[in-house]
């Protein structure tokens, strides 16, 4: 496990220089998977075979000089993300044994780029919760404190980079799915601008707000990583045609003059002291390298929340709608009639907290509910993009924390699942504007005689994700 | 506050699940719990506000009309459907 603790820059100039070969690396990373996920239980799949396949390719790659930045570099993929033969559950019941017969473009892209995908990690079911303890398959413990949740629901991806059982990980980001287990685990995690990374071969959930990004050991690599999953694809209807994808072009380069907003909403009630505690010592800092700091206000926020749990549930019960038992996944059995296999296959297969959201869209959708749940919460949406439209006129960033507190503890709050969801108070607005936006380690906070870390989380508008990295670089290089 | 049962029923319907006997409490509380928590929005003034269903600027996307490859094939046949001499194999779904 010599190499395990290493980020993709390090690993990327040993296997240039032939220090170490992408199969030795590979067979480090599955040692490393070996000796620690008995107590992390970030992946769902190890992939072994695929792993020795890939990193042959990238070992070919490397020796006719056709490798790049992440060639040979061993990571994980989260298990909502569609790779060919290798099983993908979405943490349900429901695809428990399902083998996709085709690559998401995200796993195309990286192993065309030559990166070793080691396997597939925990979540919540259908990326449905923030703890990753709706998982239906198992329970992933914070690397931090194995009584702590990891956050989700990329809880496994986040957990994995953090245990350092890869070196990388790919994750969902529906309302906070990257960055707040990023922020509980002390990894880097980016949720691009909405369009920048093609979701074909990404298990829906709410198709408007879904979006993949990178979890990393450090910002530099992130960037790294964001430059190689993001592309224009045709097969995804809501991929943007043209952007900018030089995503690290800005890091390394000052703050000078940088406008960054904090929010006084994000830091008021409900928020844990020594999360704004650190969360204000990182606007210091960012200060201190340059950016102008200043206080702003985003009264809009108070109704996100409500607004994001309308749309994402009427998105969720039609994006599900499809598990029937008829074309994907489990198939109910002793049934007489086609009413009761759909309906026996959907209770045995989907988990409380899916269940729950189905049925929750289907009432805001539902003839005389329509225009006082769901338009309503399509207007409010309006109205918050137009919010933050106002205050990038002003500023070229907004500095907040990433979730009100740090990890709680496994099984404080899955039986309330309204306690759970006030947890992406922070996150969610991002998502309803389609924005960037990065989640930075900052520190720890000590609970339950636990060090838990604590991120904060930099929002900018839309394609300003080369200029989120720039600042979060000044700031990790400043606290090395 | 609980959803009542007839609403709860029509629900499950539309959803095409049932509810578990052991469930049935819990979820129309729980459901019930959110559904007040959206009422907030009511307080909203979006008059004259238009929806926002999507952020991208969509477009329809077409392809030409020449024949691409199928993945309707033994892959799929194999990725855990039910399957017998290359069909698909189905219970019986109409009456």
């Amino acid at each position: 496990m010599e190499y395990a603790k290493m980020n993709i820059a390090e690993l990327s100039a040993l296997l240039r220089n032939r220090e170490v070969s992408a199969k030795e690396l590979a067979a480090d990373a599955l040692q490393a998977i070996a000796e620690t996920d008995g107590n992390i239980g970030a992946y769902l799949t190890v992939a072994e075979e695929e792993a020795y396949r890939q990193a042959a390719a990238a070992d070919e790659m490397l020796a006719n000089g056709t490798a790049g930045a992440l060639t040979g570099i061993p990571f994980a993929m989260k298990d909502n993300i569609c790779t060919k033969g290798v099983r993908t559950t979405c943490a349900s019941k429901m695809l428990e044994n399902w083998y996709p017969v085709y690559d998401a473009c995200v796993t195309e892209r990286l192993k065309a780029a030559g990166a070793v995908m080691l396997g597939k990690t925990n979540m919540d079911e259908f990326a449905m919760g923030s703890s990753t303890e709706n998982s239906a398959l198992q329970i992933t413990h914070n690397p931090a404190s194995a009584a702590h949740v990891p956050g989700g629901s990329s809880g496994g991806s986040a957990a994995a980079v953090a245990a350092d059982e890869c070196a990388f990980a790919i994750g969902s980001d529906t309302g906070g799915s990257i960055r707040q287990p990023a922020s509980f685990c002390g990894v880097v995690g980016m949720k691009p601008t909405y369009g920048t990374v093609s979701r074909y071969g990404l298990v829906a959930y709410a198709s408007s707000f879904d979006q993949i990004g990178p979890l990393t050991k450090n910002v530099a690599d992130n960037a790294a990583v964001l430059e190689a999953i993001s592309c224009h694809d045709r097969r995804d209807s809501t991929s943007l045609p043209q952007f900018d994808t030089a995503y690290s072009s800005l890091i390394g380069k000052d703050l000078n003059g940088m406008r960054i907003g904090l929010p006084k909403e994000y830091f008021g009630e409900g928020i844990h002291p020594t999360v704004a505690k650190l969360v204000r010592d990182a606007a210091q800092q960012l200060e201190k390298a340059g950016a102008v700091l200043e206080e702003c206000t985003l009264p809009a926020v108070s109704y996100a929340l409500p607004a994001y749990y309308v749309l994402c549930c009427a998105e969720a019960s039609s994006n599900l709608a499809r598990f029937d038992g008829i074309r994907y996944g489990y198939r109910a059995q002793g049934v007489e009639d086609l009413d009761q296999l759909y309906r026996k296959t959907r209770t045995e297969g989907f988990g409380r907290e899916v269940r729950r959201r189905i049925l929750l869209g289907n009432y805001v959708l539902s003839a005389g509910y329509y225009d006082a749940y769901y338009k309503k919460a399509q207007q409010a949406r309006t109205l918050l993009i137009r919010a933050f439209a106002d205050l990038f006129g002003k500023y070229d960033m907004l500095l907040t924390p990433v979730a009100p507190t740090p990890a709680y503890k496994i099984g404080e709050k899955s039986s309330d699942p309204m306690q759970m969801a006030l947890g992406d108070i922070c996150t969610v607005p991002v998502n309803l504007g389609g924005l960037p936006a990065i989640s930075v380690p900052c520190g720890t906070a000590e609970e339950d005689g636990a060090n838990l870390p604590v991120g904060f989380q930099l929002i900018g508008p839309a394609f300003s994700e080369a200029k989120l990295y720039q600042a979060a670089y000044a700031y990790e290089s400043a606290n090395k | 506050m609980q959803l009542d049962a007839k609403t709860l029923d029509t629900l499950a319907w539309l959803s095409r699940l049932n509810i578990p006997e052991e469930e049935t409490e819990a979820l129309s509380e729980s459901i019930a719990e959110m559904l007040t928590f959206f009422q907030q929005l009511s307080a909203l003034d979006t008059q004259d506000v238009p929806p926002t269903a999507h952020i991208a600027p969509l477009e329809n996307v077409l392809r030409e009309d020449i024949p691409a490859e199928t993945r309707l094939d033994r892959d799929l046949l194999l990725s855990g459907t039910e399957s017998e001499d290359g069909f698909i194999t189905l219970p019986k779904v109409i009456g």
